[in-house]
């Protein structure tokens, strides 16, 4: 058993000697409605850059600019005294902290000085990949490159989505919105069910009317097959497609945007999202992208006008949408509902190519906006130094694991549990959640999320008395009863075949079971006691 | 057990419509009607024929302004792609690249619309292959070297794929997306060398340790790099290549890098002798072809890349043995020839299905279709009349209206394919990204252009555009109905229905859906009604009642979660 999960066992051991009328007592001071309110007006929108930004001209390590120098003879962003030189984010910080942001990054740096943003450096993986579509993939799945998680077939915020949040029947509005490419983000795939919508390319004032009862009705019966399957798929898409596309065209159309937006495809969409937001849209997570980050050639126009070129123009293009956005959210008064995050498949070399442009590298900094984020610097300047033959002229440390910061943010931020938190990631190089190594001081004290323990207590505590944990687990999981003997507990599959079970002869409330051969997956847990049966949804994964 | 031992029954209708629809873009009832008679081994044989080509080379009738700036009032330089002097400024100086690429990929489509033969199915499989995007940097590509990028698909659509691999290498286009022309002797960008290894040939195994694929490693990926410094663009089209008789690149040895190439492990620790000479280049460059192309994994890699696009998405490890491997073991025993294994593969059991008991895997109508087959197949199924554009006064309709305004940049862009320009060097979706793969032609954003295109064409309007512009092509639903053979007794709304159902859906629907299909048709009356009011119409040749109930029907076909699959 994991360490994480003997503290957990230990902590909920007092718990589970009382009533389940006395365990609520305990947590009658917290009220939950108040906490589950909260956090449901809280919003994240992630910011994709797609094609690998190259994070040393986005962030310049001013302590190492001469090595930065040799390294980009060419490419180098001019120093913070030449003319077009590197804009300092923070004089105030130790000389060895300070960086320089891009030229083109104005507008980053007025988030900065009225405290919306904070820069997370050298952010990686364990095992970076160099694909683009393998290291996007494995951004999105929640995966660390190694054979442990390489393949995770759905998303981590599709994961989080389905579980962290209670979707009930008459809720119209899609979790997530994916507003660029107009196929399915492998972020938001789901486990079992999917709550994300794709508005690429719609208009989203029209949007009901146009999906409104355009595939007819679906045929009754379906055959259980290949072909079924994929009949009940795009059924699936076109119900979930016309019950969204009310609540989206009419928070459209109630919304307003009060700055103006430059007309770039970014700041449309990030503009769509203000407009939703405003109008009261409930969605919690929206996807915005913007392609064209893979510079391998000419991502500056010149030696001598290193501020201009292609990663320049993107840089600008990036700065000011965001910028407008958080101004247009703040100014409508919901600065504190928003949380927006940048990230990108991979860095840059720090060595530059003979076409003024750098090929795929590895860490490279995201950048956290909003009125909840406290600002600063999390972490250090890179260390140029690392940049060796025997490295591969490559970073070769990892400050930050991707998993870190949006489970921070997941966390601290959505308030998710650690179970839902786990769900999502699961740090297997150390054996531990990430719910342990937060990144400190993300978010500002004031907009923390209300404390989740407690809601996590709650939630595990079900109305039926039956608590099974960890679950997900990788091998062990203990099942408890509240005033019950348990007799039996079988595995089942979703679809009800039976996979193993489990007999308890002694005459015992709780019960230790072993899943370490059984595959990962989600399944059936049929409890049997003394009185009742009970079903349970099991995860196993590793 | 999946087989690919010969099917060697008579096709009949069914498997008639399955192999037409897998294997060209030009589903027509007279095809499917003589297929139906044949073996799968002669209809094969008959869709492996070389046909020239219905439409030579495409025609740019937009251009009116000449060389000096002035407005010419007649079109300038229509067929752009005959000439040889393309500078870099070219298109500029004459306006409309992006124009120019949709009209190239205007050009493929007619042809592949119109010529019964797999040859277009290949040469798109091609381009899901080796992806060179036509919207590259517009800076530096030349619509007339993507003509010459898809025309170097078509040469080897029944070629070699090894060869193609090294033809590739040298393509202007590709050349100019992955930027190799720019790899450089000093520094190298490893753009290409990444792609050629991860996508168009070998692919990725697992990942075994840092910077190790199985299949290849990162020291490859730089080893690569360097063996391709020197391939650059000649931009004037003036380089012919001598057995494609297709403009090329050139080698340039002052900027190739001339030592020795290391190799991993995964390549038996290889070591390819730089050239010296530009002549050099190219046995370098093919040795290192035949390194990569001598393992197992290359021709594994292709053959499930050629599942995934002709029989369905799912490998199972049941197909990984018995249909892949074989496969494989006969592409590269067959040197890379592609013509015997996708003939093997079109001609087993499995392809129809026929080789297991078990009804729950079909292949028969257990894939999405690529948008450009739901748009292609309507059109040629209900004999859309499409403007001939080798009648030079049908250009402006053919490219410009049809194509460049509604298919391509309202329709290919709302429904997530663009013809040759997906999103990114690993192509659509549907064609890499586990595990959806064609299910990624799926989403809510593209289901509403995927529903209204049939709509669209039968009214001829575009209804995807605000204000629904002439389509420039409108289908004749009554005369369809009447004169192709798509229905054998129109007047028999059972019959009517049914037989559009078989022939447009991935499987045969059961009597209700039939019924509710009908509905569409004879609303609240009875099916004595429908056969009345198209005898009348047969009499006094007034269509007023007819036409609006057969469109609604057709409509409801075509917006049908069935008419996705195929």
């Amino acid at each position: 058993m994991k360490r994480r999960n003997f503290i957990k066992l230990t902590s909920t051991a007092s718990v589970l000697s009382l009533l389940p009328s006395e365990v609520f007592s305990m947590f009658k001071a917290v009220n939950a409605l108040d906490c589950k309110q909260q956090l449901n007006v809280k919003k994240l929108v992630l910011i994709q850059l797609s094609g690998a930004n190259d994070g040393l001209n986005t962030v310049v390590p001013l302590n190492q600019y001469d090595k930065y120098v040799a390294l980009r003879p060419t490419i180098r962003l001019k120093n913070t005294t030449e003319p077009n030189g590197v804009i300092n984010l923070d004089t105030t910080l130790g000389i060895n902290d300070q960086i320089g942001l891009h030229p083109s990054l104005t507008g980053f740096k007025s988030l900065y000085d009225s405290g919306k943003m904070r820069v997370i450096q050298g952010v990686g993986y364990p095992t970076m990949n160099a694909s683009h579509f393998k290291s996007t993939d494995l951004w999105h799945s929640g995966g660390d490159g190694t054979n442990r998680n390489f393949d995770l077939e759905s998303g981590w915020l599709g994961r989080f989505l389905e579980n962290h949040y209670e979707v009930l029947p008459q809720d119209k509005f899609p979790l997530g919105i994916q507003l660029a490419g107009t196929a399915n983000s492998s972020i938001f795939r789901a486990e079992n069910q999917p709550h994300n919508l794709n508005i690429t390319g719609q208009d989203p004032a029209g949007f009901y009317s146009v999906i409104n009862g355009l595939g007819g009705s679906p045929p009754s019966n379906i055959p259980l097959s290949e072909y079924g399957d994929l009949i009940r798929y795009i059924i699936a898409n076109d119900q979930q497609t016309t019950a969204y596309a009310q609540a989206i065209s009419t928070s459209f159309a109630k919304g307003k945007n009060i700055v103006t937006y430059p007309n770039t495809d970014l700041s449309n969409q990030l503009k769509t999202v203000a407009r939703l937001i405003s109008g009261g849209l409930e969605t919690k997570v929206y996807l915005v992208t913007i392609g064209g980050w893979d510079t391998h050639d000419r991502q500056v126009a010149s030696a001598v006008s290193s501020h201009t070129g292609g990663h320049s123009n993107l840089l600008k293009t990036l700065s000011d949408a965001v910028n407008n956005f958080i101004t247009d959210i703040n100014d409508q008064g919901l600065g504190g509902d928003v949380v927006a995050v940048t990230y990108s498949e991979f860095g840059r070399t720090p060595r530059e190519n003979a076409n003024l442009g750098t090929d795929h590298g590895r860490i490279a900094p995201m950048f956290v906006f909003g009125n909840p984020i406290a600002p600063g610097i999390s972490g250090t300047n890179v260390n140029l130094d690392e940049i060796t033959q025997a490295n591969g002229f490559q970073f070769k440390t990892v400050q930050h694991d991707y998993r870190r910061v949006f489970g921070t943010i997941l966390k601290s931020w959505l308030g998710s549990t650690e179970s839902n938190l786990d769900l999502a990631f699961y740090d297997y190089t150390n054996n531990r959640g990430f719910g342990n190594t937060l990144i400190e001081g993300l978010i500002k004290p004031n907009h923390i999320a209300c404390d989740p323990g407690i809601v996590t207590a709650l939630q595990e505590m079900p109305q039926d008395g039956i608590w099974l944990y960890p679950n997900p687990t990788s091998d062990l999981m203990n099942i408890v009863v509240a005033n019950e003997i348990l007799k039996q507990v079988n595995i089942l599959t979703i679809e009800g075949k039976s996979v193993i079970g489990f007999s308890n002869n002694s005459d015992t409330r709780s019960f230790v079971i072993d899943l370490a051969q059984v595959p990962n997956g989600f399944y059936i847990s049929q409890i049997q006691t003394n009185l009742n049966q009970f079903s349970r949804r099991i995860i196993v994964r590793r | 057990m999946a087989s690919l031992a010969p099917n060697n029954a008579v096709l009949g209708e069914k498997h008639a419509r399955h192999l037409l629809k897998r294997a060209t873009f030009n589903y027509s009832q007279a095809l499917v009607r003589s297929f139906s008679s044949l073996t799968p081994a002669q209809a094969i044989e008959s869709l492996f024929q070389e046909q020239p080509l219905l439409l030579a080379r495409p025609y740019d009738p937009t251009t009116k302004t000449g060389p000096d700036g002035k407005n010419t009032g007649t079109t300038v330089d229509g067929y752009w792609t005959e000439r040889t002097d393309v500078l870099p400024t070219f298109f500029n100086d004459f306006g409309g690249y992006q124009r120019k690429v949709s009209y190239v990929s205007a050009w493929w489509w007619f042809n592949a619309i119109n010529t019964p033969t797999i040859k277009f199915k290949l040469s798109h499989f091609l381009s899901t292959r080796f992806v060179a995007s036509r919207f590259g940097d517009l800076t530096i590509t030349s619509a007339s070297s993507f003509y010459d990028h898809i025309r170097l698909l078509l040469f080897y659509a029944y070629g070699n794929y090894k060869t193609l691999a090294r033809k590739m290498t040298l393509d202007n286009s590709m050349l100019n997306y992955l930027n190799n022309t720019n790899n450089s002797k000093t520094a190298a960008n490893e753009n290409y060398a990444r792609e050629f290894l991860e996508l168009f040939t070998i692919g990725k195994g697992p990942q075994i340790g840092e910077g190790n694929y199985t299949n290849y490693t990162e020291t490859d990926v730089v080893q690569a790099a360097k063996l391709l410094t020197g391939f650059r663009t000649k931009a004037d089209r003036t380089l012919i290549d001598t057995e494609t008789g297709l403009p090329k690149g050139q080698n340039v040895i002052a900027n190739h890098n001339t030592t020795a190439k290391a190799f991993s492990s995964a390549f038996g620790n290889k070591i390819i002798n730089g050239a010296t000479t530009s002549l050099g280049m190219d046995t370098e460059l093919n040795e290192f072809v035949e390194m990569v192309f001598g393992k197992d994994a290359t021709a594994l890699h292709i053959c499930r890349k050629l599942y995934r696009y002709f029989v369905r998405s799912t490998i199972s490890a049941e197909v990984e043995n018995d249909i892949i491997a074989p496969l494989a073991l006969e592409l590269k025993d067959n040197s890379y020839e592609l013509m015997p294994t996708v003939k093997r593969l079109l001609n087993s059991l499995h392809f129809y299905d026929l080789d297991d008991s078990n009804s729950t895997d079909e292949v028969v109508g257990a894939m999405v279709k690529p948008p450009i087959q739901l748009a292609s197949e309507i059109i040629t199924f209900f004999g859309g009349a499409i403007p001939d554009p080798n009648t030079l006064s049908n250009a402006t309709a053919f490219y410009q209206t049809l194509w460049y305004g509604n298919l391509d940049f309202s329709y290919g862009v709302l429904s997530n394919m663009q013809l040759f320009s997906p999103g990114n060097v690993a192509g659509h979706d549907a064609y890499y990204q586990e595990p959806s793969y064609d299910k990624s032609w799926i989403s809510s954003s593209t289901l509403v252009a995927r529903y209204r295109i049939g709509e669209s064409l039968l009214e001829g309007k575009n209804l995807l555009r605000s204000g629904s512009p002439s389509m420039g092509v409108k289908i004749d639903i009554v005369n369809a109905v009447k004169s192709s053979g798509i229905v054998s007794q129109p007047n028999d709304a059972v019959i009517l229905t049914t037989e559009l159902c078989g022939a447009l859906f991935g499987q045969e629907p059961d009597l209700d859906r039939v019924t509710y299909f009908k509905k569409a048709l004879v609303g609240d009356f009875t099916d004595n009604y429908w056969k009345q009011e198209w005898e009348k119409y047969l009499t006094n040749n007034n269509k007023s009642v007819v036409e609006p109930r057969l469109k609604e029907l057709v409509k409801e076909l075509l917006s049908s979660p069935e008419f996705q699959l195929f």
